[in-house]
């Protein structure tokens, strides 16, 4: 047994021991490594298709929750947001029970499905619970920003007089409390409204569920008109200028401002919101492949087949600049990739980071493809070569490079993941777009984000490249060091403590990092929410044969968008 | 071997946390290998807001090397570089330059480390690395930072560098003075600018040894070739045993190695780590009879860094020797997460020292360039500069012209911040430096740019900055987590993958990056030094706090910890500011005026919060956050009302204010008593947590707020009736505790004499005041009923009260009724409460142990609950928005 070495010497006068360190970066894959991502995301989707995210996905969703926010205030329940958050969540899980064992076995998802497991297939009576941990359940994940952005709920938070409100509430408008009606009126004749059991705690039989679910289910949306329609209102429809929400006390700051802007900028949102509807709806109508295939959908929209006036041109043009920004993302997103791997070999093969010239030397080398190509050769000659090259197809076929859609040609990069092939299709995009000048084009192709100049500025850079005569290495050194290099860089520095990165400048080499070096993947366009959205809200349906076809009520709405 | 392999995991130091906080005012480090990047782009951004003193001094060779590596496409990397902070490349004796030295210091005291790793992410961060950390107002924390800045100022004196001169002025202007009272302690620093740091270690333990060396404990990733300098020790020492702990990696040759050992007679163990990964950390154990030694550090087992002084062609070394019981010598060799396997002698002869030659120095050493007011640039070189040479920043060259003194200024300005020197045809002569820009990184000590002002409670404007009440606003935004909503308010959408989107069933994997999210809050940290400072010293975020509410400039002194740990001591015996003398001052503090719009928007930013303390997810940052921020509040509030005592003209919010935001704080805190409260809801593990990290201040804290909250006034039976439940299950969960500090602070705030009586009594009668009218107004209002009437029925039966009601039809199905029940036991401190319909369409009585009794009009028959009503039923409905419904059968409901 030791004792303490200097027994005269007091505890407090002691000499700390050395302790071995510990890290406070934490190393995480990073999902946007080069800031691409949120071009997409950040700044061209909320542009383009206001107040619906990419899980925002049933539109029954709508109605269901501001009857629960109606509900909750017609019961009195506490002014504070956990009792709400309780409530939403319960009420959630009961809804989501019923979805599953609708009666017609649509098979939807619900929120917290993760959590009913494999409850709903049992026989009941059910325990009660709550759908998802997250504060203001599924409503807060998915709906609260939709909701809030349309204008029939009002945050946490609002100004009412010089009061920030506690809890969300709707708006008191027509549009609002219509919703919300819509499915109290759905569900008003169930045993589970009727006998109030949105309030206990009691277990719930399989009947109670069961006859809730004939009506509140979300496939039964199409049943229940008015309710249907007060979705749709809520999504696309405006209050009147006596209900909308008056100007805060700070009128004269720059929050009152931007309110007294809000409104004009809510017309406005509405307004693109319908217009990138109806122009979905009529990509369906004419490629109905465009609701299964978010491939044919990205096609569709690069080169729409039918454009019924200026406003649907302009709308178009802006759908097309997101499918150009995202072909550009996976063109440079198969050079980052080659790119990394070469780096991680070469700094293997030599046991260090490599210099600057190094570097070079790695980015100089990318062309052995597949497709492979010549480093000496100038890039503009490759470039007028490409209306006779072709590119190696998934079974290696040859597929034409002229004659593939753009799309074709960014499944193709991706796939092949070299950065010669992300040349190849980037200057092949530059001589697609090169006729592009329409204003929804220049809107939407300017859009840069905060690390990445926007695919026009980057088409512009590209030109001004290639009238330097640059040799196909030197194109690629110019890709790499101007869209790969610094800007990962920052962007992992950013993210610190988070270390994402995948190579970084330390003691004048570049550092390797071998985690997660594949590619990264687009953001999502609201594919699924557009196509499941519109479906709920009976714009279209799927024919006997199966095939997507635009219903009366979708025609119409296409009509009067674009009348 | 096993024996050393069995000891328990020594707990770990995280640098880069510990050393680079937004509390920090001066950093000043040592370091061999330099990550530039690293530093400019994220160490320094996590260091305070200017006025900022920072200052590395890096090994010139190393650094040159590195310098030389960057292209000019990256030269914009080295912006904040003798702009924000200083760099000095050092060399003084022609050895590397090794020390890893850090020097943090805040406005309430300094961190010293010392130990093996180089400023990167291996030596802070990721890799095998010692750390001796020292703080400020401990005997060996003190006797430290003295001997570390002696060292440094004799640095300072040999570089004779006039900027770094200044700067180490500053830092010493900077760093807490020495304890007045100082306990001998002998420095536990060992320099070898004057003697070898192996000398010393070895003289420390002769002076205390008696029965010679027992055991030598060596760790050291590079030796000399031969084992030149382990063989000295060995030699000198002439330990009895000896253990060796190498990696594959250990630079030395095997074969001298495993002679000098053979030769000095010890009983020889080697060991070798598991997994084989390098180990940069050097560290010399020393054992006799019970008696240990341990010298860790930046010296490895070489000559140059271990047996010679700088001026006999050593290196630069620096560490720290430590006596310790041997155990606790023996266990700090095994680094977390590796283990080790004994090898044979014979095992070491794989080893092979790889000699790393540095390249030779240029002809010309660079020593200096600094930008003078027009941009041109003077340089200093040894030699000095020759006609001829230019100034080359890598994208242009400017001829040189030279002074008398041999130095070199440029024709014109120059725009690059890298810069060489250049022969007439162009050709580099010297190593690179980093342009000096005098006028900035003079300002920088001063002060400077802010953090953006984006940065603060969304309700407060960029012209709301300037008075202390929105800067400790802000300072609470951004230390410490008040509403995780704002943190993501960006919503789910963020982070999408397009293969991710329209599967809304995988719901836990937003949950998951909400709960990442939050858990990654860098604020998070900081209730770790709330729960570990209940003594209100050190860098508490506390004394931050106050600080900030006292606007306190740089030049007057810091709030000073008193004995004991009373927050409200603390508050009564800071200096009082004086107004005139304020305004005369030549630099006068963030003033403090009346405005409307401040008070409206501090107050909701407060209430904002208040409501904001019960969400679950604060837990996801901190398992006690709510505790914590409660405890802050409930300071910011003490600070706040005696402030407004002092001068009311320089507090926004007024009385009522703060008596409204106090209660807002206190609900969600401590409950009504029925359950609903965040210390109502713990498991009893965190409950016994929250018992024993809460400030030992805040009960008295807390009894003075809520005092104040019913202090004989306007509106007083209002503000009572309002306080009641709160004060009382403040009371149940011990947060009320009047102490005498309590009655001078209360006296102090209200300009009265009070006793500890009078004050426990006021309290008490809080908790057992009556007015049933104005009870039965502000129940009815707050349930949104149109009428109440409350009769007392006396003692006698089960149902002490009766009370009349209109507004509700059906009350086993409506959640207001557990609440008003609930409400009116606690009102009425009793047990049976018994609601009848006015129109007598129904009755209920409740009481516990008894079942619930549910009539439903004149002659017909109760209906009973499904059995008693237990303890704690009630409660439980209320804090969920239950219904009575829950308690009788479904049928009965029905």
């Amino acid at each position: 047994m030791a004792v303490p070495s200097d027994q005269a010497e007091p505890a407090s006068t002691r000499v700390p021991a050395p302790l071995w360190i510990s890290a406070s970066l934490e190393a995480k894959e990073g999902r946007d490594p080069l800031g691409l991502q949120t071009t997409t995301q950040d700044r061209l989707m909320p542009v383009l298709l206001p107040g619906i995210l990419e899980l925002t996905t049933r539109a029954r969703y709508f109605s269901f929750h501001a009857f629960l926010l109606s509900e909750y205030r017609l019961k009195h329940l506490p002014s504070d947001e956990t009792s709400l958050a309780a409530f939403i969540r319960q009420r959630e899980w009961e809804f989501g029970l019923a979805v599953q064992r609708c009666p017609r076995h649509c098979g939807l998802s619900p929120v917290g499905a993760r959590r009913l497991g494999n409850l709903a297939q049992g026989a009941g009576p059910f325990p009660r619970g709550e759908s998802v941990e997250s504060r203001l359940g599924g409503y807060g994940l998915y709906y609260r920003t939709p909701m809030a952005e349309v204008g029939v709920v009002a945050r946490a938070g609002t100004m009412l007089g010089d009061t920030p409100i506690p809890i969300d509430v709707l708006h008191q408008t027509e549009r609002a409390e219509r919703l919300a009606n819509g499915f109290r009126s759905a569900v008003e004749g169930t045993e589970y409204f009727q006998r109030k059991l949105m309030l206990t705690s009691e277990s719930l039989p399989a009947s109670v569920i069961d006859e809730y679910a004939e009506v509140a289910c979300l496939c039964r949306l199409q049943e229940f008109p008015d309710e249907r329609e007060a979705v749709q209102d809520a999504l696309f429809g405006t209050d009147p200028p006596e209900e909308q929400p008056p100007p805060t006390e700070e009128a004269d700051t720059t929050a009152g401002v931007l309110v007294s802007e809000g409104t004009a900028l809510a017309d406005a949102a509405v307004e693109q919101r319908r217009r990138s509807v109806g122009h979905f709806l009529s990509l369906v109508n004419q490629r109905p492949a465009a609701v299964d295939s978010e491939s044919a959908y990205r096609d569709a929209l690069w080169a729409p087949p039918e454009l019924r006036n200026q406003a649907h041109g302009l709308i178009a043009d802006q759908w097309a600049a997101l499918v150009a920004k995202d072909v550009w993302q996976d063109a440079i997103c198969s050079v980052w990739s080659d790119f990394c791997r070469a780096g991680l070999a070469r700094s293997r093969a030599i046991g260090r980071g490599l210099t600057w010239d190094e570097t070079r030397e790695v980015a100089l080398a990318l062309v052995s493809g597949p497709p492979a190509l010549d480093p000496e050769q100038l890039t503009t000659a490759l470039d007028a070569s490409l209306a006779a090259g072709t590119l190696p197809g998934p079974d290696g076929t040859p597929v034409s490079i002229a004659g593939a859609n753009l799309e074709t040609l960014r499944r193709l990069t991706t796939n092949l993941d070299s950065a010669s092939s992300g040349l190849v299709v980037l200057l092949e995009l530059a001589r697609r777009t090169a006729e592009r000048t329409g204003e929804g084009w220049v809107q939407a192709s300017r859009v840069a984000s905060g690390w990445q100049p926007s695919v026009a500025a980057v088409i512009a850079a590209l030109e001004t490249h290639l009238n330097d005569e640059p040799k196909i290495a030197e194109t690629l050194w110019w890709l790499v060091s101007r869209f790969v290099l610094p800007v990962h860089e920052r962007i992992a520095y950013s993210k610190l403590p988070e270390f994402t990165f995948r190579f970084r400048w330390e003691d004048g080499l570049l550092r390797f990092y071998d985690q997660g070096m594949g590619r990264f993947p687009l953001a999502g366009i609201r594919h699924n929410a557009l196509t499941s959205l519109t479906q709920d809200l009976g714009l279209w349906d799927a024919g006997q044969d199966g095939t997507a076809r635009l219903t009366e009520r979708g025609r119409s709405f296409v009509d009067e968008v674009f009348a | 071997m096993t024996d050393v392999a069995e000891v328990e995991p020594v707990p770990t130091v995280r640098p880069v946390a510990e050393l680079f906080t937004g509390a920090v005012s001066a950093l000043w480090a040592t370091t061999y290998g330099l990550d530039l990047a690293l530093f400019n782009e994220f160490l320094l951004g996590r260091l305070g807001d200017p006025p900022l003193n920072v200052a590395i001094l890096a090994d010139h060779r190393r650094l040159s090397e590195s310098l030389a590596r960057i292209p000019a496409e990256r030269v914009d990397t080295l912006a904040p570089v003798n702009r924000r902070w200083l760099l000095r490349p050092v060399r003084p004796g022609g050895q590397a330059f090794h020390p890893k030295s850090y020097l943090a210091v805040t406005a309430r005291g300094a961190t010293l480390m010392v130990g093996s790793g180089n400023l990167s992410t291996g030596g802070l961060d990721d890799g095998r690395e010692v750390f001796t950390t020292f703080r400020s107002g401990t005997p060996a924390g003190d006797a430290a930072i003295t001997a570390w800045r002696a060292w440094m100022r004799n640095l300072v004196e040999t570089l004779a560098d006039v900027a770094l001169a200044e700067r180490f002025r500053d830092l010493e202007d900077r760093l807490p003075p020495p304890p007045a009272v100082t306990l001998a302690v002998p420095s536990p620093l060992l320099h070898n600018l004057d003697a070898s740091i192996e000398s010393q270690l070895v003289a420390t333990v002769r002076a205390a040894e008696t029965g010679g060396v027992d055991e030598m404990i060596l760790a050291a990733p590079y030796y000399d070739a031969d084992a030149i300098a382990a063989g000295q020790l060995l030699s000198d020492l002439a330990p009895r045993r000896v253990r060796l702990f190498v990696t594959a990696s250990t630079s030395v040759n095997g074969q001298p190695l495993v002679d000098r050992l053979a030769a000095s007679g010890a009983r020889v163990e080697v060991a070798a780590y598991e997994p084989d990964r390098f180990v940069h950390a050097k560290l010399i154990g020393v054992i006799s009879g019970e008696r240990g030694w341990l010298l860790s550090g930046s010296a490895n087992l070489s000559q140059a860094a271990l047996t010679r002084t700088v001026g006999a062609n050593g290196n630069v070394e620096l560490a720290v020797l430590a006596s310790l019981d041997p155990e606790e010598v023996r266990s700090v060799f095994i680094p977390p997460g590796l283990s080790v396997a004994p090898r044979s002698l014979e095992s070491l002869l794989s080893l092979s020292f790889s000699s790393d030659p540095e390249p030779d120095a240029p002809a010309v050493r660079l020593v200096s360039a600094t930008a003078v007011t027009d941009g041109r640039v003077e340089v200093i070189s040894e030699p000095g500069v020759e006609l001829g040479w230019q100034l080359d920043d890598l994208e242009t060259r400017q001829p040189l012209t030279v002074t008398a003194e041999g130095r070199g200024i440029t024709a014109a300005p120059v725009a690059g911040r890298l810069v060489q020197l250049a022969g007439a045809d162009g050709e580099p002569l010297s190593n690179r430096v980093v342009v000096d820009d005098p006028a900035a990184l003079a300002a920088v000590l001063v002060a400077g740019a802010a953090r953006p002002d984006a940065d603060r409670p969304v309700e407060l404007g960029a012209g709301d900055l300037d008075t202390p009440l929105a800067q400790a606003l802000v300072w609470l935004h951004r230390n410490l987590v008040m509403d995780v909503s704002e943190r993501l308010a960006s919503g789910p959408a963020g982070g999408i993958k397009q293969s991710e989107g329209g599967e809304q069933g995988d719901d836990d994997l937003w949950v998951r990056l909400e709960r990442e999210k939050l858990a990654r809050d860098p604020r998070a940290n900081r209730y770790g030094r709330i729960w570990t400072r209940t003594a209100l010293g050190g860098d508490e975020p506390l004394i931050e706090l106050l600080d900030a509410l006292r606007a306190r400039t740089p030049t007057q002194p810091a709030i000073t910890a008193p004995q004991g740990g009373s927050l409200l001591r603390l508050l009564l015996d800071e200096p009082v500011v004086d107004p005139k003398a304020e305004e005369a001052s030549e630099a006068p503090g963030r003033r403090w005026k009346i405005s409307t719009r401040i008070r409206v928007r501090a107050r909701n930013v407060l209430r904002r919060w208040a409501a904001a303390q019960t969400d679950p997810r604060l837990v996801w940052v901190d398992p006690l956050a709510p505790a914590g921020n409660f405890a802050m509040i409930a300071a910011a509030l003490a600070r706040l009302y005696l402030e407004l005592a002092r001068d009311p003209e320089r507090v926004e919010l007024t009385a009522d204010d703060l008596h409204d935001l106090w209660l807002r704080w206190l609900l969600p805190f401590v409950g009504t008593g029925a359950g609903d409260g965040w210390l109502d809801q713990l498991d009893s593990g965190s409950a016994a947590l929250a018992a024993q990290r809460l400030p030992d201040w805040l009960p008295e804290s807390v009894a003075a707020l809520c005092w104040l909250a019913v202090r004989p006034g306007g509106g007083h039976r209002d503000r009572v009736l309002a306080s009641q439940p709160l004060i009382a299950s403040a009371l149940s969960h011990g947060l009320l505790d009047t102490t005498q500090t309590t009655v001078d602070y209360l006296g102090m705030v209200t300009g009265t004499q009070l006793t500890l009586t009078q004050v426990d009594d006021q309290l008490l009668d809080t908790i057992a005041f009556i007015d049933d009218a104005l009870w039965c107004a502000r129940t009815a209002a707050e349930l949104a009923l149109e009428r109440l009437e409350l009769h007392a029925l006396g003692s006698s039966s089960s149902v002490n009260v009766r009370i009349d009601v209109a507004g509700i039809p059906d009350p086993l199905l409506d959640p207001r009724v557990p609440r008003l029940v609930a409400a009116a036991r606690h009102y009425r401190r009793c047990n049976g409460v018994a609601l009848r319909a006015a129109d007598a369409s129904w009755r209920i009585s409740v009481a516990d142990g008894e079942p619930v009794g549910y009539l439903t009009g004149v002659g017909t028959a109760t209906v009973d609950s499904t059995g008693p009503l237990m303890a704690g039923t009630l409660e439980r409905l209320t804090a969920t928005s239950g219904v009575l419904a829950d308690l009788f059968p479904a049928a009965q409901v029905a």
